[in-house]
């Protein structure tokens, strides 16, 4: 999967040792709520677990969340990008962008939810990324993951 | 953390680019203008805590094994 070369090393939580290739370092200037300090992170894949995707950091703390193409699970979701979103991830065009939802695990899988009020955003092109608040969303932080296939909205977080 | 008093139509300046205006206070309440640079995020507080604490709990959660991923997503 990577090139061991010039691989960046990463120790993580769940996957021991994991080499990053230079290229895939996505950076998050102003990082993300909770974790302000953390500036670098890879997505990560394993052919287990898809269709979801790591987003891990490679700075300190080296922590991972569970991330997933929302538009997968919640066909009816959408995002409003506004300029200045577009401005920080240094793109005019929408192509060049990649959503992605965090997901919260709970002890119960079945009450696992899917965060589509704050979408992490990736321009793939220049390897940067922000986590946006959307606005008078009607989308929620806690969208149960595993729930029917209709996208469930709601007025309130 | 700095303490300000500051009356109806004042502002504070934070760096070079921030600006903070009381436009009008009420009974309870204030309503405040702010410029700044459009890549510069303001949120109301409650939102963007309700944010950072999920992003934390996301965090901490673990993956269950493949097989019950499986179950879960068919």
């Amino acid at each position: 999967m990577v090139t061991e070369l010039k691989a960046i090393t990463v120790q993580t939580t769940n996957f021991g040792e994991i080499g990053i290739p230079p290229e895939s370092v996505i950076h998050f200037s102003e990082g993300i709520p909770g974790f302000p300090r953390i500036h670098n992170f890879a997505i990560l894949e394993f052919e287990n677990i898809k269709p979801f995707q790591y987003l891990q950091s490679l700075d300190d703390p080296p922590i991972a969340l569970l991330v997933v193409n929302p538009f997968l699970l919640c066909p009816a979701y959408r995002i409003d990008l506004q300029d200045a979103d577009m401005e920080d991830l240094h793109t005019k065009n929408t192509g060049d962008v990649s959503v992605y939802s965090v997901v919260t695990m709970t002890a119960d899988p079945a009450e696992a939810t899917l965060n589509l009020m704050a979408p992490i955003l990736i321009n793939q092109k220049d390897r940067c990324g922000r986590q946006v608040i959307l606005l008078d969303s009607p989308f929620r932080m806690r969208h149960p993951l595993f729930g029917p296939p209709e996208c469930q909205r709601a007025e309130n977080v | 953390m700095l303490v300000f008093t500051r009356k109806k139509g004042e502002s504070l300046v934070i760096g070079n680019e921030i600006e903070i205006t009381i436009l009008n206070i009420g009974s309870g309440n204030a309503k405040v203008g702010i410029s700044a640079p459009r890549h510069i995020s303001v949120h109301r507080s409650e939102v963007y805590e309700a944010i950072k604490r999920e992003n934390l709990a996301a965090s901490k959660s673990q993956l269950p094994s493949p097989d019950v991923l499986k179950k879960l997503l068919q």
